[in-house]
């Protein structure tokens, strides 16, 4: 929210919750932005925001739809200029990705617009690399699984270890945080290889290769969403050429796991 | 260097809620302390991110 306010961006947040509901809430989490009640969904269904098919999203999930939760609207975000003007749109429609902490935008934007369970790709010159954790939000308490690929093109390797002096080898580093429990991180075997005429023994990866490493949300309820912070580092070479060392960071926002109350 | 994220919106919600290049709508909702926000008015010429949820309940 911060961030946006030095921007100068204001920020709204419309559902169909009645005023008491939204005082609540915007005290339980210190949200001073406005909530907007659109009791009745009249906004809502005159702007084109009704989600009509609440159940049969439900039904994907395996949850039944309540009478109480028609007139919901469907989730989404709207850009809109100095002149008023859309120029932004994305929605969710990922039924668990929905924060009932402080972090309601971040949970929001953070999050890729397609319905995939966490995730961020970056490609950079001859290396794609993709982090994502095996499920969109947390429980407290949970274990989950970060997972770093990385894609290489034809050509080019990047090294496991042991690495010879002077070059970066693979890896990939969660940054610490209070309650976020970080396990070993796991590579699979890198093969051996060797260039004729020089000393060092190399071991190198090729094409595709994918580390994990178990992440312990070591947070009690009602804590909300944490940011996975983390970079993964790695040395592009071919049989001729080395590229510098590149550090690539991610930020991965997980919501806690919405709690019925 | 930031995660970079597709620009192409799914077919499926291309339709959905006011158009790109579109005024937004106007919209007067009461906030969460019971005062009646113009949303246009509230946002006095800054951009504006305009965040719909489905509920702060469930």
């Amino acid at each position: 929210m911060d961030a946006l306010q030095e921007q100068g961006v204001a920020l709204f947040a419309i559902s169909y919750d009645p005023v008491e509901v939204l005082q609540t809430f915007a005290t339980k989490h210190g949200i001073a932005y406005p909530l907007l009640s659109d009791a009745g969904s009249l906004t809502i269904r005159r702007l084109g925001m009704l989600d009509e098919d609440l159940e049969r999203h439900h039904a994907e999930f395996g949850i039944s739809t309540r009478d109480d939760q028609r007139g919901v609207a469907y989730p989404g975000v709207f850009l809109i200029d100095r002149n008023g003007v859309v120029v932004k749109k994305r929605f969710q429609r990922n039924y668990r990705i929905r924060d009932t902490g402080t972090g309601l935008l971040d949970a929001v934007l953070g999050v890729p617009a397609t319905e995939r369970d966490v995730e961020q790709t970056v490609r950079h010159g001859v290396v794609q690399a993709q982090l994502s954790l095996d499920s969109s939000v947390y429980r407290p308490y949970q274990q989950l699984q970060l997972a770093a690929v990385l894609t290489i093109q034809p050509g080019w390797h990047v090294y496991g270890m042991p690495v010879p002096e002077g070059y970066t080898p693979l890896s990939l580093e969660v940054m610490p945080v209070q309650g976020l429990e970080v396990g070993r991180v796991t590579w699979p075997e890198p093969h051996p290889f060797r260039i004729e005429g020089l000393e060092d023994q190399f071991f190198l990866y090729e094409a595709k290769v994918r580390g994990t490493v178990p992440l312990t949300f070591a947070f009690p309820p009602g804590v909300g969403t944490q940011t996975v912070r983390a970079a993964i580092r790695y040395q592009a070479c071919s049989t001729t050429e080395c590229l510098r060392p590149e550090e690539v960071r991610f930020e991965l926002p997980v919501p806690e796991i919405p709690r019925v109350e | 260097m930031t995660a970079h994220e597709p620009e192409s919106i799914p077919e499926e919600h291309r339709q959905r809620g006011p158009e790109i290049g579109e005024r937004f709508p106007d919209v007067r909702l009461p906030d969460q302390t019971g005062a009646i926000i113009d949303l246009h008015k509230v946002r006095s010429g800054r951009p504006a991110l305009v965040v719909f949820y489905r509920s702060a309940r469930w």
